[in-house]
């Protein structure tokens, strides 16, 4: 539904993030408590709520949490996978950059396969999504361990505050519910 | 450096000519009319390399694809895996989005040579769209595209233009209900309602990776998997 792309390879997850809708106009996207779930290389917000850096994801709390939001993420993973598996080009772009306009038609082409790939679940449905995730090797798609960057995080500010009180409150409610079938911590 | 032009090198070879011609036999030896004549002849030189289109001789290359199979794909459903093979996207799908870009602008011309058909445009498009590596170059696709290498890149920017306009229909923001689809979906996997259904959407990043290290910048597209590549954030 809502991507960025255009930014070189060097950019850093994070700050390719600012970039995309849910950054810039996160009341276009989101209502009420909605948020986004992101991986470890995202910062954390009101409306992003990625999973834990190294050492905090060290603690046995974090960890459940971070487990269970995995298992949700790995659909957009799997997204990845068929939209690259699908439209193969994306897997080695045969644009030659030489100036700025051909950066421009390099992002044309992943324009242009979203909205193909966006169609095609549109029509079908999901069927063929599943077809072709299987053809995109899990080589180049593994989760972001976030381990690359161990900033401080001391200044803290409000929108991360937000972020964290909502992290935790999502957290408390999985162990609660946990608890209530029966898992033991 | 941006290869050389052929007729660039052929006036870069003349002018190297006419350098040596002058070094070795002075022109102020010579009278006056010889040098007009020689003159007006260099002039008439340049003219012929600039104004020649094609120096090269040219010959016909012969051309058979092997892209309308595609058609005798489509006919029969026991045969509809090998149209995705090709194509990438099923054959309803392949005649819906002809439907939707047939009537675009850019496969409009004012000539009396009619377009080659939309529909082979766009076969080739797809075809181009779902390679990498040396399947997706050039003279490969057009081997099998059965035209020419420059039919093949105007084809493609065509079909491109078109599907771009379809942007806005098919990228929209989830509807209500859609919404909450996906919040039903996070319930049933979890187990249990409460604030994790708000998160009803992923974001994540993937790298497009290019085939070769950009001429511009190139260091500016190089990542931390170790190739080249644009970054792109997709929810």
């Amino acid at each position: 539904m809502d991507y960025s792309h255009g930014l070189t390879g060097a950019a850093h997850d994070a700050s390719a993030f600012e970039h995309t809708a849910a950054f810039k106009y996160p009341d276009y996207l989101f209502s009420g408590q909605e948020f986004a779930w992101a991986d470890s290389a995202y910062p954390l917000g009101e409306r992003v709520i990625p999973v834990h850096k190294q050492p905090a994801s060290n603690c046995r709390e974090n960890a459940i949490f971070d487990k269970s939001v995995s298992h949700l993420r790995v659909r957009s993973e799997h997204c990845m996978g068929a939209l690259k598996g699908c439209f193969q080009c994306l897997r080695g772009l045969r644009v030659a950059i030489n100036n700025p306009d051909d950066h421009i038609k390099a992002t044309k082409w992943i324009t242009c396969a979203i909205i193909l790939h966006n169609l095609v679940i549109d029509i079908e449905g999901g069927v063929s999504s599943v077809y072709f995730q299987s053809m995109h090797g899990s080589n180049d798609e593994e989760e972001d361990s976030g381990r690359e960057e161990e900033e401080d995080h001391e200044e803290e500010n409000e929108e991360e505050n937000m972020g964290s009180t909502k992290r935790r409150q999502l957290t408390a409610e999985l162990l609660a519910y946990r608890q209530s079938i029966g898992i033991r911590f | 450096m941006p290869s050389q032009t052929l007729h660039d090198q052929v006036l870069r070879a003349y002018i190297l000519h006419l350098t040596l011609r002058d070094a070795l036999i002075p022109p102020e030896d010579l009278p006056l009319t010889e040098l007009l004549l020689r003159l007006q002849a260099d002039m008439e030189m340049y003219r012929a390399i600039k104004n020649t289109r094609y120096l090269n001789t040219r010959t016909s290359i012969p051309k058979s694809g092997s892209l309308h199979l595609a058609w005798e794909y489509a006919r029969r459903p026991e045969h509809h895996d090998l149209f995705i093979q090709m194509l990438r996207i099923s054959p309803h799908t392949f005649a819906v989005l002809q439907e939707l870009i047939k009537s675009h602008a850019v496969f409009q011309n004012n000539s009396n040579v009619p377009q080659t058909p939309v529909d082979y445009q766009l076969a080739v498009c797809l075809y181009r769209m779902g390679r990498f590596g040396n399947a997706s170059s050039l003279p490969d696709i057009a081997c099998v595209a059965g035209c020419s290498t420059g039919s093949v890149e105007l084809w493609t920017h065509r079909c491109i233009t078109a599907i771009q306009s379809l942007h806005d229909m098919f990228v929209r923001p989830l509807t209500l209900e859609e919404k909450e689809v996906e919040k039903d979906w996070i319930d049933q996997h979890m187990g249990f309602r409460g604030l994790w259904r708000e998160g009803w959407i992923m974001y994540d990043g993937t790298i497009v990776v290019l085939y070769a290290r950009p001429g511009m910048e190139g260091d500016a597209y190089y990542t931390r998997k170790c190739n080249y590549g644009l970054n792109l954030q997709v929810s």
